[in-house]
């Protein structure tokens, strides 16, 4: 497969996430087309089964639709439905992670939250 | 069936069209240094031979169709009683082919206006088909030992080696038996006894032949 | 559009005393790439000579759209069989031309697509006029996957497409059958011991392990059940408890194992300090199949 997939998550949730975050970068946009199950599959050397899973994955969130005999398009607000996904699974994908990583440094609820606002700080600089 | 006819006579017709060649270069060779004078020479013994050799290509022919040929048909999808029967109709079209080249052979001396030497004796006699009738049954019994030592070679290198040693043997014996016997008896006196009697063995080389051919055939596991 | 399943039933091969198949099952979908994996010597070859009607069996059948497939013309020329080129000097192709070997290609194989074969060979570089024992083990591979491809039959198997090919032309390949399947939907089946490359290409993964069939499912959904589960091993033992532990591996105090259970109880949180990273196929292939050897 191709060098930007990795085995470290299953290809067609990989697929969905880089189409996720090119409609949040603005490379997809509303009502544009995404490339198709046999694009996916010619860039990446994957199945086209599997490209399709990750598309429909999309689909059935309503991230993505299907505009019959032409192909797969950025449904109206689907940049803010991804955003809402990743809200979701942010605590247990990022926040639990950390706070799990500080413990086994021996780091206490002040210093990480310190942490977490210097960082956040420095993020709102332009 | 046509596919499988297709198939060997691809394979077959560059090795006849060979010994076509051979007989042409012979003939030429014989030429050049005097047939026309009678005189003996290499050439003429090589080219007196040629019947011997018509026999033993068959033998090889056919060996390379039972190994090879069989081999990559299968392997493309043909079916196995398919090939076999294929296989028969080669077993009668390239003796016959090969008779003719022989026939050939043996009128050409005539036709170029060579002395005739002893050494032609036996070929000459070729020239008359109904003289030496059993050459192509002979040829095709030539053609289904060639095809049982490559169907006995894959299975057991020991025993296709004692096949063809035996082979070899029993061709060596033949050719010097009939040689003795048209010594013996004189050309014209050997006859249609000695026919009917290589005619009989051809038939039932070939009839106990085939069996076990066509059993192997039926069972052949691709390699 | 092809509809025919392959299917295999209690098959059994034996060669002498050594059993190579026992009561082998297995089924071919159509419209699927499929991937067969093995170990050397488990009996890849033996099972798809079998399935193709090529080799003998002891026991079982094989059908292929409910008719058995030995003799049965109207099923082999629904199927191609393209295997390792014999290099072997009695029975083998070694002696034969290339161009000799394609045009008996085109001669047997219904379907076959002489553009097609002929794009290949140039892309390729073959010379149509060399023997086949004189080309490089590369080169012959790519004669077997030019003919498989060219084949155009609707299920085609392939054995060990990739042997000898470098890593680019492996590449190469992989994306010419991704092609092929984008433009035809034919079913393919290809074995292979090189699977960590290949795996993102199969949509079906067919484990052979001593003799039977272990898995045959969804590529994603088998590497999807399996986790590497490490850290301390107290912690470790208490983790994976309830599931099913496949592989150990130790150093000192530091324990990781090899897991198998539902997707779903892999997700849970397995307490606080293991790491759990996914398996991919070579990893499952190799804890399913390793068989404890060289830990």
């Amino acid at each position: 497969m191709h060098g930007t997939l990795n085995d470290q998550s299953l290809i067609y949730l990989q697929i969905a996430r880089m189409l996720e975050d090119d409609i949040l970068r603005g490379v997809y946009r509303e009502e544009e087309q995404v490339p198709s199950t046999n694009e996916l599959s010619r860039s990446y050397n994957i199945n086209p089964a599997t490209a399709a899973k990750g598309i429909n994955l999309l689909a059935a969130e309503g991230i993505l639709y299907k505009r019959r005999g032409i192909g797969m398009f950025v449904a109206p607000g689907a940049a803010e439905k991804v955003r809402e996904k990743r809200r979701a699974a942010f605590y247990d994908g990022y926040v639990r992670p950390l706070v799990r990583e500080g413990a086994s440094l021996a780091l206490t609820k002040e210093e990480l939250l310190a942490m977490v606002e210097r960082a956040a700080e420095e993020g709102e600089k332009p | 069936m046509g596919k499988n006819a297709r198939y060997l006579l691809a394979a077959l017709w560059s090795t006849l069209a060979v010994l076509g060649l051979i007989l042409a270069v012979l003939a030429v060779l014989c030429a050049l240094t005097g047939a026309g004078e009678g005189r003996a020479n290499l050439f003429f013994i090589y080219y007196s031979m040629f019947p011997f050799y018509v026999l033993l290509v068959l033998y090889l022919i056919a060996y390379s169709l039972c190994t090879v040929n069989l081999n990559t048909a299968l392997s493309l999808g043909t079916r196995r009683r398919d090939y076999f029967l294929a296989l028969q109709s080669m077993f009668v079209l390239c003796p016959l082919v090969c008779w003719g080249l022989a026939v050939l052979a043996a009128r050409l001396p005539e036709l170029l206006r060579w002395e005739m030497t002893e050494q032609f004796g036996l070929l000459q006699r070729l020239g008359d088909p109904a003289a030496l009738w059993p050459f192509p049954l002979v040829g095709a019994g030539l053609m289904v030992l060639g095809c049982l030592t490559g169907l006995v070679f894959v299975r057991s290198r020991l025993w296709g080696c004692i096949l063809l040693v035996a082979v070899m043997l029993g061709m060596l014996t033949g050719i010097v038996g009939l040689a003795l016997v048209s010594h013996a008896v004189g050309v014209e006196g050997a006859g249609q006894g000695t026919n009917l009697v290589v005619a009989g063995i051809a038939l039932a080389v070939i009839a106990a032949g085939e069996i076990p051919v066509r059993r192997y055939i039926m069972r052949y596991s691709v390699m | 559009m092809n509809t025919g399943i392959l299917k295999a039933e209690g098959l059994c091969k034996s060669y002498g005393k050594n059993e190579v198949l026992k009561d082998l099952d297995l089924e071919i979908l159509p419209g699927k790439i499929y991937g067969l994996i093995g170990r050397n010597g488990a009996g890849k070859t033996t099972l798809l000579g079998i399935l193709t009607g090529q080799n003998t069996k002891n026991a079982g059948s094989v059908t292929y759209d409910g008719q058995e497939v030995w003799e049965n013309q109207a099923a082999l020329d629904q199927i191609c069989f393209s295997r390792e080129l014999q290099g072997s000097a009695f029975g083998g192709q070694s002696s034969i031309r290339v161009r000799d070997y394609l045009r008996a290609a085109a001669i047997y194989r219904p379907g076959w697509d002489e553009e097609y074969a002929r794009r290949l060979l140039e892309e390729f570089k073959l010379e149509p006029k060399k023997k086949i024992g004189a080309l490089s083990k590369g080169q012959q591979s790519m004669v077997t996957i030019l003919a498989a491809l060219a084949s155009r039959a609707p299920l085609t198997i392939l054995d060990e497409p990739v042997a000898g090919l470098d890593v680019v032309m492996r590449e190469r390949f992989y994306q010419l059958l991704l092609e092929d399947f984008a433009q035809t939907g034919r079913t393919f089946v290809i074995s292979t011991h090189i699977i960590e490359e290949a795996a993102s290409v199969f949509e079906q993964v067919v484990i052979l392990d001593q003799g039977r069939i272990l898995e045959n499912c969804p590529t994603e959904e088998l590497v999807d059940q399996f986790r590497y589960v490490s850290g301390r091993e107290d912690v470790v033992d208490e983790a994976v408890r309830g599931l099913q532990v496949l592989t150990t591996h130790q150093m000192g105090r530091h324990k990781t194992v090899a897991v198998r259970g539902d997707p779903v109880k892999l997700e849970v949180p397995m307490g606080a300090d293991v790491d759990v990273s996914p398996m991919n196929l070579q990893n499952v292939f190799v804890a399913l199949c390793g068989h404890g050897d060289a830990q």
